[in-house]
């Protein structure tokens, strides 16, 4: 494609976009913004008195037991469907790895995540855990 | 300004040579040790409240063949 030809790219998607039915050009537009942003994270202190550090969309924590919290959008997911991913810093004896809490299916308004010693699987509070969170949202 | 963008991320081989598959705001990376690295932000974050997730594929050894990195939060 010559490089000047390349500026009529954009318009043309554009054109074709405005023949589309309004509701495919929806949610074409829809879709485009579903998948562009986190929707939700945090970085939190797990131990003794948890405390949030920062957070974009949370609303808040609970402490529910050794290694065990749950985490509550500020505005809610559309359902359950979302990707969430979460990373803990380890107290370099043993090593850590987050799950989402056993038998415990996110929610569209909150995540329960268990952090766990990788040997055997018992709970521990990290210093540091961070959880992020990518879907649609109510 | 806090916002829901990631500010940074990679994809690199932990195996040596480690080689940076693809990155956004990455300076470099450091091979500390075994499993053990430190990445470099291009433009730093406000301060160390910032929310980074991790995972990665396992290569030789413990260093990894692929590990991802990302992370949100304020910038400097």
């Amino acid at each position: 494609m010559p490089s000047w030809n390349r500026y009529a790219v954009v318009p043309k998607k554009v054109k074709e976009i405005a023949t589309w039915p309004v509701q495919r050009a929806i949610e074409a537009l829809a879709s485009a913004h579903k998948d562009a942003a986190c929707r939700a994270w945090i970085n939190f202190n797990g131990t003794g008195v948890i405390a949030i550090r920062d957070s974009f969309n949370v609303s808040g924590i609970v402490d529910n037991g050794v290694g065990d919290y749950t985490i509550t959008w500020d505005r809610d997911f559309a359902n359950g469907n979302y990707s969430v991913v979460a990373l803990s810093q380890s107290n370099g004896l043993v090593y850590d790895g987050c799950v989402i809490k056993d038998g415990v299916a996110p929610a569209a308004g909150s995540v329960r995540v268990f952090n766990c010693k990788v040997i055997d699987g018992t709970g521990r509070d990290p210093l540091i855990l961070c959880v992020q969170a990518f879907g649609d949202q109510a | 300004m806090k916002d829901n963008i990631c500010k940074g991320r990679i994809n690199f081989n932990g195996t040596e040579p480690e080689a940076i598959n693809d990155s956004f705001n990455v300076s470099g990376i450091v091979h500390n040790d075994v499993g053990d690295y430190t990445i470099a932000w291009d433009r730093d974050f406000a301060d160390e409240n910032y929310s980074a997730v991790a995972i990665q594929l396992d290569g030789t050894g413990r260093d990894p063949l692929i590990l991802c990195v990302q992370a949100f939060g304020d910038q400097a």
